[in-house]
Protein backbone atom coordinates (compact mmCIF):
# COMPACT_ATOMS: atom_id res chain seq x y z
CA UNK A 1 0.00 0.00 0.00
CA UNK A 2 1.05 3.61 -0.50
CA UNK A 3 2.97 5.66 2.41
CA UNK A 4 -0.06 7.04 4.11
CA UNK A 5 1.90 9.22 6.49
CA UNK A 6 0.02 11.98 5.22
CA UNK A 7 -2.69 10.70 4.09
CA UNK A 8 -6.19 12.20 5.73
CA UNK A 9 -9.12 9.91 7.08
CA UNK A 10 -12.65 11.74 5.62
CA UNK A 11 -16.11 10.36 6.89
CA UNK A 12 -18.85 10.24 4.52
CA UNK A 13 -22.25 9.53 4.77
CA UNK A 14 -24.59 9.46 2.09
CA UNK A 15 -28.38 9.98 3.72
CA UNK A 16 -31.44 10.20 2.71
CA UNK A 17 -32.05 14.00 3.49
CA UNK A 18 -28.13 15.08 3.76
CA UNK A 19 -24.92 14.26 2.53
CA UNK A 20 -22.47 14.44 5.66
CA UNK A 21 -18.50 14.25 4.94
CA UNK A 22 -16.14 14.93 7.87
CA UNK A 23 -12.17 15.85 8.13
CA UNK A 24 -10.09 16.32 11.54
CA UNK A 25 -12.43 19.01 13.38
CA UNK A 26 -14.42 19.82 10.33
CA UNK A 27 -17.74 18.07 9.02
CA UNK A 28 -20.00 19.15 5.81
CA UNK A 29 -23.26 18.74 5.35
CA UNK A 30 -25.32 19.56 2.45
CA UNK A 31 -28.77 17.97 1.38
CA UNK A 32 -28.67 15.13 -0.73
CA UNK A 33 -29.79 16.00 -3.91
CA UNK A 34 -28.35 17.38 -7.01
CA UNK A 35 -30.19 19.28 -9.97
CA UNK A 36 -30.06 21.01 -13.85
CA UNK A 37 -27.81 23.65 -13.92
CA UNK A 38 -28.95 26.63 -15.77
CA UNK A 39 -27.53 27.75 -19.07
CA UNK A 40 -25.09 29.87 -19.04
CA UNK A 41 -26.97 32.96 -19.82
CA UNK A 42 -29.36 32.44 -17.31
CA UNK A 43 -27.09 31.96 -14.62
CA UNK A 44 -24.94 35.36 -15.41
CA UNK A 45 -28.55 36.59 -14.79
CA UNK A 46 -29.56 35.21 -11.89
CA UNK A 47 -26.13 36.27 -10.26
CA UNK A 48 -27.59 39.66 -11.96
CA UNK A 49 -30.95 39.66 -9.78
CA UNK A 50 -29.28 37.56 -7.07
CA UNK A 51 -29.84 39.54 -3.54
CA UNK A 52 -28.44 36.82 -1.33
CA UNK A 53 -25.56 38.11 0.71
CA UNK A 54 -24.70 34.60 1.19
CA UNK A 55 -21.98 33.56 -1.21
CA UNK A 56 -20.43 30.66 0.01
CA UNK A 57 -19.38 27.83 -2.21
CA UNK A 58 -21.52 25.07 -0.39
CA UNK A 59 -24.57 27.37 -0.84
CA UNK A 60 -23.68 28.11 -4.09
CA UNK A 61 -22.36 24.89 -5.49
CA UNK A 62 -21.90 23.05 -8.94
CA UNK A 63 -19.87 20.48 -10.16
CA UNK A 64 -18.56 19.55 -13.64
CA UNK A 65 -19.95 16.34 -14.68
CA UNK A 66 -17.38 14.63 -16.95
CA UNK A 67 -19.95 12.02 -18.31
CA UNK A 68 -22.67 14.54 -19.45
CA UNK A 69 -20.56 17.40 -20.44
CA UNK A 70 -22.15 20.48 -18.10
CA UNK A 71 -22.06 21.18 -14.77
CA UNK A 72 -24.69 19.86 -11.82
CA UNK A 73 -25.83 21.45 -9.09
CA UNK A 74 -25.65 20.19 -5.79
CA UNK A 75 -27.13 20.82 -2.60
CA UNK A 76 -28.87 24.24 -1.85
CA UNK A 77 -27.57 25.03 -5.23
CA UNK A 78 -30.86 22.95 -7.21
CA UNK A 79 -33.24 25.31 -5.57
CA UNK A 80 -32.41 26.70 -9.40
CA UNK A 81 -32.84 23.83 -11.20
CA UNK A 82 -35.75 22.76 -12.86
CA UNK A 83 -35.28 19.14 -12.76
CA UNK A 84 -33.60 17.79 -9.35
CA UNK A 85 -32.73 14.02 -8.08
CA UNK A 86 -32.49 12.99 -4.46
CA UNK A 87 -29.80 10.60 -5.27
CA UNK A 88 -30.73 7.92 -2.20
CA UNK A 89 -33.93 6.38 -1.11
CA UNK A 90 -34.79 4.92 2.00
CA UNK A 91 -30.89 5.57 2.88
CA UNK A 92 -29.92 3.39 -0.58
CA UNK A 93 -28.21 4.94 -3.21
CA UNK A 94 -30.47 5.25 -6.41
CA UNK A 95 -28.62 7.30 -9.02
CA UNK A 96 -24.17 6.83 -9.04
CA UNK A 97 -23.65 9.59 -11.28
CA UNK A 98 -25.19 11.52 -8.94
CA UNK A 99 -23.82 10.01 -5.95
CA UNK A 100 -20.47 10.15 -7.09
CA UNK A 101 -20.92 14.06 -8.20
CA UNK A 102 -22.30 14.29 -4.52
CA UNK A 103 -19.34 12.42 -2.88
CA UNK A 104 -16.70 15.22 -5.42
CA UNK A 105 -19.24 17.85 -3.50
CA UNK A 106 -18.11 17.15 -0.37
CA UNK A 107 -14.66 15.96 -0.54
CA UNK A 108 -13.82 19.66 -2.77
CA UNK A 109 -15.45 21.40 0.39
CA UNK A 110 -13.66 19.61 2.78
CA UNK A 111 -10.57 20.43 0.79
CA UNK A 112 -11.35 24.12 0.53
CA UNK A 113 -12.03 24.46 4.21
CA UNK A 114 -8.98 22.40 5.24
CA UNK A 115 -7.07 24.74 2.57
CA UNK A 116 -8.25 27.75 4.50
CA UNK A 117 -6.91 26.30 7.76
CA UNK A 118 -3.58 25.58 6.09
CA UNK A 119 -4.35 21.76 6.64
CA UNK A 120 -4.46 20.53 2.91
CA UNK A 121 -5.94 17.27 2.01
CA UNK A 122 -3.77 15.53 -0.78
CA UNK A 123 -4.12 12.08 -0.21
CA UNK A 124 -7.24 10.51 1.48
CA UNK A 125 -8.96 7.46 2.87
CA UNK A 126 -12.35 7.10 3.45
CA UNK A 127 -14.74 5.85 5.99
CA UNK A 128 -17.94 5.20 4.03
CA UNK A 129 -21.11 4.32 5.66
CA UNK A 130 -23.33 1.69 3.95
CA UNK A 131 -26.67 1.14 4.80
CA UNK A 132 -27.82 -2.04 5.85
CA UNK A 133 -30.04 -3.17 2.90
CA UNK A 134 -27.70 -2.31 0.77
CA UNK A 135 -25.56 -5.06 1.29
CA UNK A 136 -21.62 -5.33 0.29
CA UNK A 137 -21.96 -6.11 -3.29
CA UNK A 138 -24.01 -2.55 -4.53
CA UNK A 139 -21.29 -0.43 -2.97
CA UNK A 140 -19.41 -2.45 -4.18
CA UNK A 141 -20.44 -1.61 -7.59
CA UNK A 142 -20.08 2.08 -6.86
CA UNK A 143 -16.66 2.08 -5.91
CA UNK A 144 -15.76 0.16 -8.91
CA UNK A 145 -18.22 2.92 -11.00
CA UNK A 146 -15.77 5.74 -8.93
CA UNK A 147 -12.38 4.18 -9.68
CA UNK A 148 -13.54 4.13 -13.37
CA UNK A 149 -13.09 7.81 -13.04
CA UNK A 150 -9.99 8.04 -11.46
CA UNK A 151 -6.99 9.44 -13.26
CA UNK A 152 -3.77 7.01 -12.59
CA UNK A 153 -0.61 8.20 -12.21
CA UNK A 154 2.86 6.73 -11.38
CA UNK A 155 0.85 3.73 -10.10
CA UNK A 156 -1.17 5.96 -7.84
CA UNK A 157 -5.44 7.02 -8.43
CA UNK A 158 -6.04 10.63 -8.10
CA UNK A 159 -9.56 12.12 -8.20
CA UNK A 160 -9.95 15.66 -10.25
CA UNK A 161 -13.26 17.83 -9.17
CA UNK A 162 -13.83 20.87 -11.05
CA UNK A 163 -16.08 22.62 -8.85
CA UNK A 164 -18.01 26.27 -9.72
CA UNK A 165 -19.15 29.35 -6.82
CA UNK A 166 -22.26 30.26 -9.23
CA UNK A 167 -23.09 33.06 -7.07
CA UNK A 168 -19.43 34.32 -7.58
CA UNK A 169 -18.81 32.47 -10.93
CA UNK A 170 -15.86 31.38 -9.87
CA UNK A 171 -14.20 27.76 -10.79
CA UNK A 172 -11.73 25.68 -9.11
CA UNK A 173 -10.19 22.56 -9.89
CA UNK A 174 -8.35 20.17 -7.00
CA UNK A 175 -6.99 16.75 -7.27
CA UNK A 176 -7.14 14.27 -4.50
CA UNK A 177 -5.50 10.45 -4.11
CA UNK A 178 -7.52 8.15 -3.53
CA UNK A 179 -6.01 5.29 -1.13
CA UNK A 180 -8.50 3.04 0.11
CA UNK A 181 -12.06 2.85 1.54
CA UNK A 182 -13.27 1.24 4.47
CA UNK A 183 -16.84 0.17 4.38
CA UNK A 184 -19.04 -0.23 7.39
CA UNK A 185 -22.85 0.26 8.61
CA UNK A 186 -23.68 4.21 8.87
CA UNK A 187 -25.05 3.60 12.49
CA UNK A 188 -21.41 1.55 13.46
CA UNK A 189 -19.63 5.05 13.07
CA UNK A 190 -21.58 6.51 15.96
CA UNK A 191 -20.59 3.38 18.11
CA UNK A 192 -17.00 4.01 16.94
CA UNK A 193 -17.79 7.68 18.63
CA UNK A 194 -18.82 6.00 21.42
CA UNK A 195 -15.81 3.61 21.32
CA UNK A 196 -13.14 6.46 20.72
CA UNK A 197 -14.60 8.15 23.41
CA UNK A 198 -16.87 7.14 26.43
CA UNK A 199 -16.03 3.49 25.97
CA UNK A 200 -11.94 4.32 26.21
CA UNK A 201 -11.66 2.11 24.14
CA UNK A 202 -13.19 -0.73 25.93
CA UNK A 203 -15.80 -2.74 24.36
CA UNK A 204 -19.40 -2.31 25.11
CA UNK A 205 -22.57 -3.76 23.70
CA UNK A 206 -24.45 -0.88 22.26
CA UNK A 207 -27.78 -0.98 20.76
CA UNK A 208 -27.94 1.83 18.53
CA UNK A 209 -31.24 3.87 16.60
CA UNK A 210 -30.91 6.31 14.14
CA UNK A 211 -33.81 8.46 13.33
CA UNK A 212 -33.34 10.10 10.00
CA UNK A 213 -35.69 12.25 7.68
CA UNK A 214 -37.06 9.46 5.72
CA UNK A 215 -35.90 5.85 7.69
CA UNK A 216 -35.03 4.69 10.90
CA UNK A 217 -32.50 2.16 11.58
CA UNK A 218 -31.55 -0.21 14.25
CA UNK A 219 -27.94 -1.57 15.07
CA UNK A 220 -27.10 -3.56 17.49
CA UNK A 221 -23.19 -4.10 18.19
CA UNK A 222 -22.48 -7.59 20.32
CA UNK A 223 -18.73 -7.70 21.13
CA UNK A 224 -17.81 -5.10 18.92
CA UNK A 225 -19.92 -6.28 15.69
CA UNK A 226 -23.05 -5.27 14.06
CA UNK A 227 -25.25 -8.14 14.82
CA UNK A 228 -26.13 -8.29 11.15
CA UNK A 229 -29.49 -10.46 11.52
CA UNK A 230 -31.50 -8.30 14.01
CA UNK A 231 -29.88 -4.79 12.11
CA UNK A 232 -32.62 -3.24 10.01
CA UNK A 233 -34.04 0.33 8.38
CA UNK A 234 -37.44 0.99 8.48
CA UNK A 235 -39.45 3.69 6.11
CA UNK A 236 -40.00 5.73 8.69
CA UNK A 237 -38.88 9.00 10.33
CA UNK A 238 -39.76 12.49 10.97
CA UNK A 239 -40.81 13.27 7.08
CA UNK A 240 -43.60 10.47 8.35
CA UNK A 241 -44.69 12.61 11.50
CA UNK A 242 -44.80 16.10 9.48
CA UNK A 243 -46.21 14.23 6.52
CA UNK A 244 -49.14 13.11 9.41
CA UNK A 245 -49.63 16.40 10.85
CA UNK A 246 -50.02 18.15 7.16
CA UNK A 247 -52.80 15.91 6.53
CA UNK A 248 -54.49 16.37 10.08
CA UNK A 249 -54.36 20.10 8.96
CA UNK A 250 -55.80 19.45 5.73
CA UNK A 251 -58.78 17.39 6.72
CA UNK A 252 -59.36 19.55 9.82
CA UNK A 253 -59.42 22.78 7.48
CA UNK A 254 -62.42 20.84 5.56
CA UNK A 255 -59.31 20.10 2.81
CA UNK A 256 -59.02 23.92 1.96
CA UNK A 257 -55.43 24.30 3.68
CA UNK A 258 -52.48 21.97 2.72
CA UNK A 259 -49.63 23.25 4.63
CA UNK A 260 -46.28 22.05 3.01
CA UNK A 261 -44.44 19.49 5.41
CA UNK A 262 -41.39 21.44 4.86
CA UNK A 263 -43.09 24.36 6.79
CA UNK A 264 -44.25 21.44 9.22
CA UNK A 265 -40.73 20.02 9.85
CA UNK A 266 -38.85 24.05 9.78
CA UNK A 267 -40.96 24.41 13.44
CA UNK A 268 -39.63 21.36 15.17
CA UNK A 269 -35.85 22.27 15.77
CA UNK A 270 -36.59 25.40 16.99
CA UNK A 271 -40.02 24.01 19.07
CA UNK A 272 -42.59 26.50 17.65
CA UNK A 273 -45.72 24.11 17.18
CA UNK A 274 -47.75 26.93 15.63
CA UNK A 275 -48.81 27.82 12.30
CA UNK A 276 -50.81 30.79 10.55
CA UNK A 277 -53.58 29.00 8.24
CA UNK A 278 -55.08 31.08 5.95
CA UNK A 279 -58.43 32.28 6.83
CA UNK A 280 -58.34 30.08 9.79
CA UNK A 281 -55.63 31.60 11.98
CA UNK A 282 -53.21 30.15 14.14
CA UNK A 283 -52.90 26.40 14.50
CA UNK A 284 -50.68 24.66 17.30
CA UNK A 285 -50.17 21.63 16.03
CA UNK A 286 -48.49 20.37 19.35
CA UNK A 287 -51.26 17.65 20.36
CA UNK A 288 -50.75 16.31 16.95
CA UNK A 289 -47.11 16.16 17.36
CA UNK A 290 -47.13 14.64 20.83
CA UNK A 291 -49.24 11.85 19.53
CA UNK A 292 -47.36 11.23 16.30
CA UNK A 293 -43.88 10.73 18.63
CA UNK A 294 -45.94 8.84 20.87
CA UNK A 295 -46.76 6.38 18.02
CA UNK A 296 -43.44 5.78 15.97
CA UNK A 297 -41.95 6.18 19.50
CA UNK A 298 -44.33 2.75 20.79
CA UNK A 299 -43.52 1.21 16.90
CA UNK A 300 -39.67 1.75 17.57
CA UNK A 301 -39.95 0.25 20.82
CA UNK A 302 -41.62 -2.54 19.98
CA UNK A 303 -38.87 -3.54 17.32
CA UNK A 304 -36.04 -2.94 20.45
CA UNK A 305 -37.88 -5.21 22.87
CA UNK A 306 -38.14 -8.04 19.90
CA UNK A 307 -34.55 -7.71 19.43
CA UNK A 308 -33.51 -7.46 23.80
CA UNK A 309 -35.23 -11.02 23.78
CA UNK A 310 -33.88 -12.86 21.02
CA UNK A 311 -30.29 -11.10 21.96
CA UNK A 312 -30.84 -12.87 25.64
CA UNK A 313 -31.71 -15.95 24.20
CA UNK A 314 -28.46 -15.83 22.97
CA UNK A 315 -26.98 -15.17 26.06
CA UNK A 316 -26.17 -11.66 25.16
CA UNK A 317 -26.99 -8.20 26.75
CA UNK A 318 -26.96 -4.66 25.74
CA UNK A 319 -24.94 -2.35 27.56
CA UNK A 320 -25.97 0.51 26.61
CA UNK A 321 -28.51 2.64 24.46
CA UNK A 322 -27.77 5.56 21.79
CA UNK A 323 -30.34 7.21 20.02
CA UNK A 324 -29.03 9.39 16.87
CA UNK A 325 -30.38 10.69 13.80
CA UNK A 326 -31.81 13.92 12.95
CA UNK A 327 -35.31 12.66 14.40
CA UNK A 328 -33.67 12.66 17.88
CA UNK A 329 -33.90 15.60 19.11
CA UNK A 330 -37.99 14.75 18.43
CA UNK A 331 -38.48 11.15 19.54
CA UNK A 332 -34.88 10.13 22.16
CA UNK A 333 -36.99 11.76 25.42
CA UNK A 334 -40.23 9.39 24.38
CA UNK A 335 -38.09 6.09 23.41
CA UNK A 336 -35.91 7.35 26.38
CA UNK A 337 -38.88 6.98 28.73
CA UNK A 338 -40.24 3.70 27.01
CA UNK A 339 -36.98 2.20 27.22
CA UNK A 340 -37.34 2.77 31.09
CA UNK A 341 -40.62 1.60 31.64
CA UNK A 342 -39.98 -1.62 29.65
CA UNK A 343 -37.05 -2.66 31.79
CA UNK A 344 -38.14 -0.92 35.18
CA UNK A 345 -35.13 1.21 35.01
CA UNK A 346 -35.10 4.32 37.82
CA UNK A 347 -33.90 7.81 36.24
CA UNK A 348 -30.54 6.67 37.59
CA UNK A 349 -30.24 3.88 35.75
CA UNK A 350 -31.99 5.44 32.33
CA UNK A 351 -29.66 7.81 32.49
CA UNK A 352 -26.32 5.63 32.61
CA UNK A 353 -28.23 3.16 29.71
CA UNK A 354 -29.42 5.54 27.43
CA UNK A 355 -26.51 7.85 26.17
CA UNK A 356 -27.51 11.28 25.94
CA UNK A 357 -25.44 12.36 22.26
CA UNK A 358 -25.15 15.35 23.77
CA UNK A 359 -22.21 14.29 26.55
CA UNK A 360 -20.21 13.63 23.75
CA UNK A 361 -20.45 17.19 22.27
CA UNK A 362 -21.49 15.99 18.83
CA UNK A 363 -24.34 16.84 17.25
CA UNK A 364 -26.61 13.41 16.47
CA UNK A 365 -27.40 14.52 13.30
CA UNK A 366 -23.67 14.05 12.30
CA UNK A 367 -21.93 11.77 14.73
CA UNK A 368 -22.40 8.12 12.23
CA UNK A 369 -19.92 10.77 10.08
CA UNK A 370 -17.60 11.50 12.74
CA UNK A 371 -17.44 7.73 13.64
CA UNK A 372 -16.81 7.09 10.03
CA UNK A 373 -13.89 9.19 9.67
CA UNK A 374 -12.23 7.26 13.11
CA UNK A 375 -12.57 4.22 11.22
CA UNK A 376 -11.04 5.44 8.26
CA UNK A 377 -8.54 7.15 10.85
CA UNK A 378 -8.19 3.37 12.90
CA UNK A 379 -7.25 1.79 9.37
CA UNK A 380 -4.39 4.07 8.62
CA UNK A 381 -3.01 3.60 11.85
CA UNK A 382 -3.51 -0.12 11.39
CA UNK A 383 -1.57 0.36 7.93
CA UNK A 384 0.84 2.35 9.55
CA UNK A 385 1.29 -0.56 12.42
CA UNK A 386 0.55 2.27 14.90
CA UNK A 387 -1.96 3.21 18.21
CA UNK A 388 -4.52 5.31 17.07
CA UNK A 389 -5.48 8.55 18.02
CA UNK A 390 -8.90 8.35 19.86
CA UNK A 391 -9.25 12.30 20.27
CA UNK A 392 -11.65 14.36 18.36
CA UNK A 393 -13.31 17.39 18.61
CA UNK A 394 -15.82 19.48 15.84
CA UNK A 395 -15.24 22.82 15.31
CA UNK A 396 -16.42 23.86 12.28
CA UNK A 397 -20.23 23.10 10.96
CA UNK A 398 -20.41 23.97 7.18
CA UNK A 399 -23.72 23.67 5.51
CA UNK A 400 -25.83 24.56 2.73
CA UNK A 401 -28.40 26.03 4.81
CA UNK A 402 -28.21 29.00 7.29
CA UNK A 403 -30.46 28.02 10.07
CA UNK A 404 -30.33 24.32 9.84
CA UNK B 1 -36.69 6.91 57.04
CA UNK B 2 -37.67 7.10 54.09
CA UNK B 3 -34.27 5.02 52.95
CA UNK B 4 -34.72 2.54 55.54
CA UNK B 5 -37.83 1.65 54.13
CA UNK B 6 -36.75 1.53 50.43
CA UNK B 7 -33.64 -0.76 52.07
CA UNK B 8 -36.33 -3.33 53.19
CA UNK B 9 -38.27 -3.14 50.42
CA UNK B 10 -35.27 -3.88 47.99
CA UNK B 11 -34.25 -7.05 50.57
CA UNK B 12 -37.65 -8.12 50.33
CA UNK B 13 -37.30 -8.42 46.41
CA UNK B 14 -33.86 -9.47 46.56
CA UNK B 15 -34.55 -12.03 49.42
CA UNK B 16 -36.17 -14.99 47.35
CA UNK B 17 -32.78 -14.19 44.30
CA UNK B 18 -30.31 -14.43 46.82
CA UNK B 19 -31.55 -17.69 48.82
CA UNK B 20 -31.80 -19.63 45.31
CA UNK B 21 -28.61 -18.23 44.35
CA UNK B 22 -26.78 -19.33 47.66
CA UNK B 23 -29.29 -22.17 48.61
CA UNK B 24 -26.85 -25.10 50.10
CA UNK B 25 -28.72 -27.53 48.26
CA UNK B 26 -28.21 -25.57 45.26
CA UNK B 27 -24.46 -25.08 46.10
CA UNK B 28 -24.09 -28.73 46.09
CA UNK B 29 -25.47 -29.52 42.85
CA UNK B 30 -23.63 -26.92 40.94
CA UNK B 31 -20.41 -28.19 42.50
CA UNK B 32 -21.29 -31.74 41.48
CA UNK B 33 -21.53 -30.42 37.87
CA UNK B 34 -18.74 -29.11 38.21
CA UNK B 35 -17.54 -32.23 39.69
CA UNK B 36 -18.55 -33.88 36.60
CA UNK B 37 -17.93 -31.34 34.05
CA UNK B 38 -14.47 -29.93 34.84
CA UNK B 39 -13.48 -28.85 31.29
CA UNK B 40 -16.28 -25.94 31.72
CA UNK B 41 -17.01 -26.28 35.43
CA UNK B 42 -16.33 -22.23 36.29
CA UNK B 43 -16.84 -20.66 33.67
CA UNK B 44 -20.48 -22.44 33.46
CA UNK B 45 -21.06 -22.25 36.93
CA UNK B 46 -20.67 -18.23 36.53
CA UNK B 47 -22.65 -18.44 33.66
CA UNK B 48 -25.62 -19.90 35.09
CA UNK B 49 -25.64 -17.45 38.36
CA UNK B 50 -25.06 -14.87 35.50
CA UNK B 51 -27.89 -16.05 33.16
CA UNK B 52 -30.44 -16.77 36.56
CA UNK B 53 -29.78 -13.31 37.65
CA UNK B 54 -30.69 -12.17 34.17
CA UNK B 55 -33.50 -14.57 33.79
CA UNK B 56 -35.30 -13.39 36.92
CA UNK B 57 -35.70 -10.21 35.43
CA UNK B 58 -36.99 -10.99 32.52
CA UNK B 59 -39.19 -13.50 33.89
CA UNK B 60 -40.43 -10.94 36.26
CA UNK B 61 -41.52 -8.69 33.38
CA UNK B 62 -43.18 -11.40 31.23
CA UNK B 63 -44.72 -12.49 34.01
CA UNK B 64 -43.62 -16.06 34.31
CA UNK B 65 -41.71 -17.98 36.81
CA UNK B 66 -38.08 -17.45 36.98
CA UNK B 67 -37.85 -21.09 39.06
CA UNK B 68 -38.95 -23.01 36.21
CA UNK B 69 -37.20 -20.55 33.68
CA UNK B 70 -34.01 -21.66 35.59
CA UNK B 71 -34.45 -25.13 35.88
CA UNK B 72 -34.96 -25.07 31.95
CA UNK B 73 -31.27 -23.34 31.84
CA UNK B 74 -29.80 -25.69 33.99
CA UNK B 75 -31.49 -28.61 32.27
CA UNK B 76 -30.28 -27.34 28.87
CA UNK B 77 -27.20 -26.61 30.04
CA UNK B 78 -27.07 -29.99 31.39
CA UNK B 79 -28.61 -32.08 28.85
CA UNK B 80 -28.95 -30.15 25.79
CA UNK B 81 -32.41 -30.24 25.88
CA UNK B 82 -35.25 -27.71 26.32
CA UNK B 83 -38.16 -28.75 28.63
CA UNK B 84 -40.80 -26.02 28.60
CA UNK B 85 -42.69 -27.69 31.76
CA UNK B 86 -42.02 -28.75 34.73
CA UNK B 87 -43.21 -31.99 33.97
CA UNK B 88 -41.45 -32.64 30.61
CA UNK B 89 -38.37 -32.19 32.57
CA UNK B 90 -39.41 -34.76 35.26
CA UNK B 91 -40.51 -37.13 32.23
CA UNK B 92 -36.88 -36.33 30.49
CA UNK B 93 -35.33 -37.25 33.59
CA UNK B 94 -37.14 -40.67 34.02
CA UNK B 95 -36.26 -41.31 29.97
CA UNK B 96 -32.33 -40.69 30.84
CA UNK B 97 -32.78 -42.65 33.88
CA UNK B 98 -34.26 -45.73 32.46
CA UNK B 99 -32.21 -45.49 29.19
CA UNK B 100 -29.22 -45.61 31.67
CA UNK B 101 -30.60 -48.48 33.68
CA UNK B 102 -31.43 -50.38 30.54
CA UNK B 103 -27.54 -49.70 29.07
CA UNK B 104 -26.45 -50.86 32.06
CA UNK B 105 -28.31 -54.56 32.84
CA UNK B 106 -27.30 -55.12 29.10
CA UNK B 107 -23.86 -54.31 29.58
CA UNK B 108 -23.78 -55.19 33.10
CA UNK B 109 -22.29 -52.20 33.69
CA UNK B 110 -23.93 -49.17 35.80
CA UNK B 111 -22.65 -46.21 35.66
CA UNK B 112 -24.02 -45.57 39.73
CA UNK B 113 -22.08 -41.92 39.12
CA UNK B 114 -24.71 -40.42 36.81
CA UNK B 115 -27.67 -42.35 38.09
CA UNK B 116 -27.36 -40.77 41.41
CA UNK B 117 -26.97 -37.40 40.06
CA UNK B 118 -29.70 -37.57 37.58
CA UNK B 119 -31.84 -38.99 40.68
CA UNK B 120 -30.65 -35.94 43.15
CA UNK B 121 -31.09 -32.77 40.48
CA UNK B 122 -34.56 -34.89 40.04
CA UNK B 123 -35.13 -34.86 43.72
CA UNK B 124 -33.74 -30.98 44.12
CA UNK B 125 -36.00 -29.79 40.95
CA UNK B 126 -39.23 -31.78 43.07
CA UNK B 127 -37.52 -29.70 46.42
CA UNK B 128 -37.21 -26.63 45.34
CA UNK B 129 -40.78 -26.96 43.25
CA UNK B 130 -42.41 -28.02 46.27
CA UNK B 131 -41.10 -24.79 48.84
CA UNK B 132 -42.15 -22.59 46.04
CA UNK B 133 -45.87 -23.85 45.71
CA UNK B 134 -46.41 -24.09 49.78
CA UNK B 135 -44.89 -20.00 49.84
CA UNK B 136 -48.10 -19.59 47.29
CA UNK B 137 -50.57 -21.76 49.02
CA UNK B 138 -53.06 -19.90 50.97
CA UNK B 139 -51.76 -16.63 50.43
CA UNK B 140 -53.96 -16.31 46.68
CA UNK B 141 -50.35 -15.52 45.18
CA UNK B 142 -48.46 -16.79 42.64
CA UNK B 143 -46.22 -19.65 43.66
CA UNK B 144 -43.21 -17.60 42.08
CA UNK B 145 -39.95 -16.52 43.54
CA UNK B 146 -41.26 -13.56 44.62
CA UNK B 147 -42.92 -15.50 47.33
CA UNK B 148 -40.32 -17.82 47.89
CA UNK B 149 -39.04 -17.25 51.10
CA UNK B 150 -37.91 -19.88 52.72
CA UNK B 151 -35.77 -20.01 56.33
CA UNK B 152 -32.68 -21.27 57.10
CA UNK B 153 -28.91 -20.04 56.42
CA UNK B 154 -27.50 -18.64 53.40
CA UNK B 155 -24.47 -17.10 52.57
CA UNK B 156 -23.63 -14.47 50.02
CA UNK B 157 -21.60 -15.43 46.96
CA UNK B 158 -19.88 -12.68 45.43
CA UNK B 159 -22.39 -11.27 42.87
CA UNK B 160 -24.59 -8.56 41.54
CA UNK B 161 -28.00 -8.43 40.42
CA UNK B 162 -27.95 -6.66 36.63
CA UNK B 163 -27.84 -2.82 35.81
CA UNK B 164 -31.25 -2.33 37.88
CA UNK B 165 -29.71 -1.75 40.99
CA UNK B 166 -29.23 1.37 40.21
CA UNK B 167 -25.22 1.33 40.22
CA UNK B 168 -24.25 0.05 36.87
CA UNK B 169 -21.57 -1.91 38.45
CA UNK B 170 -22.63 -4.82 35.94
CA UNK B 171 -19.96 -2.80 33.38
CA UNK B 172 -17.62 -2.20 35.72
CA UNK B 173 -16.65 -5.78 36.70
CA UNK B 174 -17.45 -7.42 33.32
CA UNK B 175 -13.83 -8.09 31.95
CA UNK B 176 -14.14 -5.91 29.00
CA UNK B 177 -11.86 -6.81 25.41
CA UNK B 178 -10.11 -3.77 24.76
CA UNK B 179 -10.84 -2.32 21.01
CA UNK B 180 -6.47 -1.56 20.40
CA UNK B 181 -6.01 -5.80 21.39
CA UNK B 182 -8.85 -6.52 18.75
CA UNK B 183 -8.72 -3.94 16.00
CA UNK B 184 -5.89 -6.11 14.14
CA UNK B 185 -8.34 -9.39 14.25
CA UNK B 186 -11.18 -8.72 11.96
CA UNK B 187 -10.19 -6.93 8.89
CA UNK B 188 -12.82 -4.33 7.69
CA UNK B 189 -14.25 -4.77 4.68
CA UNK B 190 -11.81 -2.19 2.30
CA UNK B 191 -12.24 -1.16 -1.37
CA UNK B 192 -8.61 -0.05 -2.77
CA UNK B 193 -8.83 2.35 -5.00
Amino acid sequence: MNDLTNASPIGCELGTSSSKFCCEDTLVIFSSVVGDSLTEKMEESWRLMNRSKDSRWVRNLAIFDDSRNSWRYVGAMTRNSDRVNWFTDQGLIRDYDDAFLSTKAGIFLLALEMEKRERPIKQICIGFGITVRHGENVIENFFSFMKDKLIVRDGKKFLTIKAKNVALNEIKEIEVELVFSVMQYQAYGAYMALLFSKYNMNVYNTYIIDIGHGTWIKLPIIENEAEINLSDSFTAGVHTITKNISRVIFESSAQKFKIPEQRIMERLPSKDYKLEVPGIGVYDFTKYLQHESQMMAKSIIQQISNDISLLSQKGHTIDYYFIIGGGSHLLSDTIRTEIGKYFGWSEDVLSQKVIDPQTLGVDPRYINCVGLMLLARDQIAIELNKEVDAGFAIKNVIQDVMNA
Amino acid sequence: MQQSVQQSEDLKNLNGLYYLVVDQELKVLLEKFAKHHPESSKGVLKLIIKMYLKLVDKSKRKGRDPLVTFENLVETLMTGKLCETTRDKIEYLDSILEEKNAIGAASNYVNSSVTDDIKEIKSLIKEIKNSALVAGIGTGLRPTMDNFCPKGPSELIELQPTGTDGNNNNNEQKKRKNFKDIRKDKANKIVKF
